[in-house]
């Protein structure tokens, strides 16, 4: 009797953990996991890509990275559009913060926008651990310290660059230097694809 | 049509819900005995099988386009919003349009609920993010954060696309991820934001699929 306890002990001990591993929506732990799941442009062309983008560059990801809140920003505008309360009494809303992962970018090559190679840059992709709770883009691929990336960026006096789509705006860079797509991106940027871009801006 | 707001819902829409099957033990009491289990390693066995193939059928359908971060069911609210008109209809056109899809949706607005809709500025290049916190399965609720910022930037049809940012977003709610594999069209797909508005029969067949 004493052995067959013990069955039933280690046999739901051993369920309980590989139950654990496997689901991510359910128990005691996904109030501490956040997913985020965002909607972005997608470009037709690597033109339409890069005459959207303020800034281009070729970079390498610096050790160590921050993580912090985005805040929205306060419009004070009669326009309707640009201002989504302008005409209405303020509701209140829940205070909820985006949360972000700034990297630090070393610029080895500019393509395009303001700076020069040797400058270090500020990039913010969404999610990241802050406090206990780990916020997690489903799209996001994060930047590795140490690899070489092209990134196609949007720029901000108030906020840190962010890459124009987790997909299609940002390429690792082999080792001759030839940007490489993410898997699930359909825009396929070759070297020459890239030179000739940087071409056409410099005239 | 909305309910009004503060008004319970009504639903005349099948809902979504348990589709366990019950089943009947139909084995013989000698094949029950021979299953008797004493050995704490063919305990260990079974188990590790029965885990294997419970866990994906506990975790939701296994598809390309579930995201697991969605609502447990398809009837769900969200807190009032109350954005001057020129926001206000085209964001109330895409409750209106899931809610007359022929699927288990219905949306509606309550001012207490725990689900909740902000549009504002931002900046970052997203123009729509949906937060999904808790266990789907007990205290699942979601945020949807409207990008005013670059809604205004891109739009070609101002009023189709943001009602296609927030049809889209509650998409996620009902467990529809991003740019599915199908050559079909969808609200889910990164494309056409300004001018594919309603849910397509893509979208109603894959929300009749999971709930």
């Amino acid at each position: 009797m004493k052995r067959r306890i013990l069955s039933l002990i280690c046999a739901a001990g051993f369920v309980t953990t590989v139950a654990a591993c496997g689901s991510s929506d359910s128990g005691s732990s996904a109030s501490d996991r956040v997913s985020y799941h965002a909607a972005f442009p997608e470009f037709a062309s690597s033109d339409e890509m890069y005459a959207t983008a303020d800034s281009v560059v070729s970079g390498v990801v610096q050790p160590g990275s921050e993580v912090r809140e985005l805040a929205p920003i306060v419009v004070d505008s009669d326009d309707p559009k640009l201002n989504p309360q302008a005409g209405t009494e303020a509701t209140e809303e829940p205070r909820e913060p985006v949360v972000v992962t700034v990297h630090r970018v070393r610029i080895t090559e500019l393509h395009k926008g303001p700076g020069k190679v040797g400058d270090v840059i500020e990039v913010k992709q969404l999610g990241g651990t802050l406090g206990k709770t780990t916020y997690e883009s489903q799209e996001t691929t994060s930047l590795k310290a140490g690899t070489p990336y092209l990134l196609f960026l949007n720029t901000y006096p108030d906020a840190p660059a962010s890459v124009l789509t987790p997909i299609q705006g940002q390429y690792t860079l082999d080792g001759q230097g030839a940007p490489q797509s993410l898997p699930n991106n359909r825009l396929k940027l070759t070297d020459a694809d890239l030179k000739r871009l940087d071409r056409t801006n410099k005239q | 049509m909305l309910p009004a707001e503060g008004v319970p819902f009504t639903f005349s829409k099948r809902r979504g819900g348990d589709r366990g099957i019950p089943f009947t033990d139909i084995r013989t009491a000698g094949e029950r005995r021979r299953m008797r289990i004493s050995h704490p390693v063919r305990m260990i066995a079974i188990s590790s099988v029965a885990a294997v193939c419970i866990i994906p059928a506990a975790s939701g359908p296994a598809h390309a386009t579930y995201w697991s971060g969605g609502m447990p069911r398809a009837d769900f609210d969200i807190r009032t919003f109350d954005y001057n008109s020129t926001w206000q209809g085209p964001l109330v056109r895409a409750i209106s349009n899931w809610n007359g899809t022929a699927t288990p949706v219905a949306i509606g607005t309550l001012s207490n609920s725990r689900n909740t809709l902000t549009v504002k500025s931002y900046s970052d290049t997203w123009y729509g993010l949906t937060t999904s916190k808790g266990p789907r399965n007990s205290s699942r609720t979601f945020t949807i954060k409207m990008n005013s910022r670059t809604i205004n930037r891109d739009a070609t049809n101002w009023n189709n696309m943001v009602t296609r940012i927030f049809s889209h977003e509650l998409g996620h709610g009902l467990s529809l991820a991003d740019n599915p594999s199908t050559s079909k069209a969808s609200i889910m797909k990164y494309q056409s934001w300004s001018t594919l508005v309603k849910p397509t029969a893509y979208d109603i067949a894959e929300v009749n699929r999971i709930y």
